[in-house]
């Protein structure tokens, strides 16, 4: 009845900043490097829930506000940047952005 | 609670003042607050850091345990807000050349939040404020790093940053998860005392995450990729910032936490493997590849990559070792020698604003004869930083910190520190001698005189100045009386607690 599915929603939020991971090294364009940099925060906040009900206490989950709250101005920040780019060099893909080399 | 807001009151004051010129901006549009103002908030902050300073005496936290009070605290803000003066002090009569003058409003905002972030971050007594703080700094830097709207590499250095940067600090969270799953506290205090007796995969896996996120900040090897591009790209005034207060203040947070959290034994065995390696890397890849840079910006980012290997090797010192105050002693060093070097490096580049290669080494020839004083002050900075005397301060950092790292038996480390320092003279020398020695080409032959009257040039503004001649009396009287500071430092490391 009371049994502890904590580990399985560890396992997801693994599963889901792995994702994020390989998709942000992988994909070149910056907005959806953008959407894996949120998907790995979010695997972090499912990782914080999980990991509260496994602890006992709800200080995970209190950190799950916050970090949402980061994760909108990381969005707003972020998509302004790009923006900024867009406007300079006319693209969102990081690899043209290669002006600063040797 | 109330009772603790005197506590935070060099918070209160920059982050209101942050949103102060923020609102202020809207209604008198570029004409007032202005960079004079900004300084005038940050004096105002530095002074009630040394009011509440006595309060900061006593070892505690405040608010429930979510920032620490206590002499390391007290002394790494007041670090951070006189940086932040000097730098701001240093850009003020470049902004224009930058190209910040359309937004000055809004840069001077975000650099007052970037220097709120800084002092959370290193106040941070709990794993979510330490994020939070870290994140505030961090986003109005990305910010500030492309606030040359219309010049390209800024925004690209903008996107660069602000990418990898979000990227190390996801990992940061999945460890501070962690550490909260296997422990049950978010608080540095308790997390000491709950850790498991040995590491357990769930603990070693958020060390790690989180290691990687500090070192990500301090610029350390193998994730100092960014720091080039980002220092190279952005504008000028705020290089200075990111080389001097931001790296103060990861340098400082990750000295806590490594040595008052997860000090214990069982503890120091699993991450002092990992810190062992990454400052071998980054002394060795952060010298030698400071040697084929051209422009001296990204040659200056290097060596700052480099000086975080330093530092790292003092963080295997902990406790009776002494590393903590070596690596405090060679952090107000760094901060100053650094933030002197890039000061001159403005002056130089202001002149060729328009082109891409401002900052080129060619700009630095014959400096010395048409600007004596500034091509002597870069040449002790420059000293300084290589560990060559007359830069005492430098060389006295320097032995400190590979002192403490043989007391704790890491002779090859420090072996390595010594054969990178030595390297290091060859890209720094070669800037002197490039002032000093290098002939004009119509002396060797060929070109036209005009060149000669483009050389050497440089634009120094009063504040710029002043910042300078303050850095290198600065750097001078580390050299001179090294003993005041380190054993100020020594006394932030009470035997009992760290």
């Amino acid at each position: 009845m009371n049994y502890d599915y904590s580990a399985y929603y560890v396992l997801l939020s693994l599963v889901l900043f792995t994702i994020g991971t390989v998709g942000f090294i992988v994909r070149k364009n910056a907005i959806v490097a953008f959407m894996c940099l949120e998907l790995m925060l979010n695997a972090a906040n499912i990782a914080f829930v999980a990991l509260s009900r496994r602890v006992g206490n709800l200080d995970g989950e209190i950190a799950v506000f916050f970090v949402m709250a980061v994760a909108a101005a990381e969005a707003a920040v972020g998509l302004a940047i790009v923006i900024a780019l867009f406007r300079n060099l006319e693209t969102t893909e990081s690899s043209d952005a290669m002006e600063l080399r040797l | 609670m109330m009772t603790d807001l005197p506590l935070i009151a060099p918070l209160l004051v920059v982050a209101g003042g942050s949103l102060l010129v923020l609102l202020i901006d809207v209604f008198l549009r570029g004409r007032w607050p202005n960079v004079s103002a900004s300084i005038g908030v940050l004096l105002l902050a530095l002074v009630s850091a040394v009011v509440v300073a006595p309060e900061y005496l006593s070892h505690g936290t405040a608010f429930s345990g979510a920032l620490f009070v206590d002499p390391y605290t007290s002394f790494i803000s007041a670090l951070v807000i006189s940086g932040s003066i000097l730098c701001l002090l240093m850009g003020k009569e470049y902004l224009e050349g930058e190209g910040i003058s359309e937004a000055k409003g809004e840069y001077i905002s975000l650099y007052l939040m970037a220097t709120a972030g800084a002092l959370v971050f290193v106040a941070a007594a709990d794993l979510i404020t330490l994020f939070l703080g870290l994140e505030l700094m961090s986003m109005a830097l990305y910010a500030l790093c492309g606030a040359a709207l219309y010049r390209s590499a800024s925004a690209e250095a903008a996107m660069k940053y602000f990418f990898l940067g979000s990227f190390s600090s996801a990992f940061l969270l999945l460890g501070i998860a962690f550490l909260y799953g296997a422990t049950g506290t978010l608080s540095l205090l308790e997390l000491a005392s709950a850790l498991p007796e040995s590491p357990t995969g769930l603990v070693g896996i958020g060390i790690a995450l989180f290691l990687v996120g500090i070192l990500f900040k301090m610029g350390a090897a193998p994730l100092h990729f960014w720091a080039p591009d980002v220092y190279q790209g952005s504008p000028t005034s705020v290089t200075l910032y990111m080389a001097s207060v931001i790296k103060v203040a990861a340098v400082a947070v990750g000295l806590r936490v490594f040595s008052l959290t997860f000090g214990g034994a069982e503890y120091y065995e699993l991450w002092s493997r990992g810190i062992w390696i990454a400052a071998v890397l980054t002394i060795v890849i952060g010298n030698l590849v400071a040697i084929r840079q051209r422009s001296v910006k990204r040659m200056l980012a290097y060596s700052s990559v480099a000086h975080a290997g330093y530092m790292l090797m003092g963080f295997l010192a902990p406790g009776e070792f002494g590393g903590g105050p070596a690596v405090l002693f060679y952090l107000v060093a760094y901060a100053v020698m650094t933030l002197g070097a890039f000061g001159v490096v403005m002056a130089v580049s202001a002149r060729y604003q328009d082109s891409p290669d401002s900052d080129d080494i060619v700009r630095f020839n014959l400096l010395s004869r048409k600007r004596p004083f500034l091509a002597a002050l870069m040449s002790l900075f420059l000293l300084s930083l290589a560990g060559l005397p007359p830069g005492m301060a430098g060389l006295l950092g320097k032995f400190y910190v590979f002192n403490a790292a043989i007391r704790a038996e890491y002779v090859g480390l420090a072996l390595i520190g010594v054969l990178g320092s030595a390297i290091s003279c060859y890209y720094y020398l070669r800037v002197i001698v490039a002032m000093y020695f290098v002939p004009s080409p119509s002396q060797a032959g060929g070109a036209t005189s005009s060149y000669e009257d483009d050389c050497g040039e440089a634009i120094v503004a009063m504040p710029l100045a002043g910042t300078l001649a303050v850095c290198g009396v600065l750097t001078v009287l580390l050299g001179l009386q090294p003993s005041a500071l380190f054993e100020a430092v020594e006394t932030l490391f009470p035997p009992n607690l760290y």
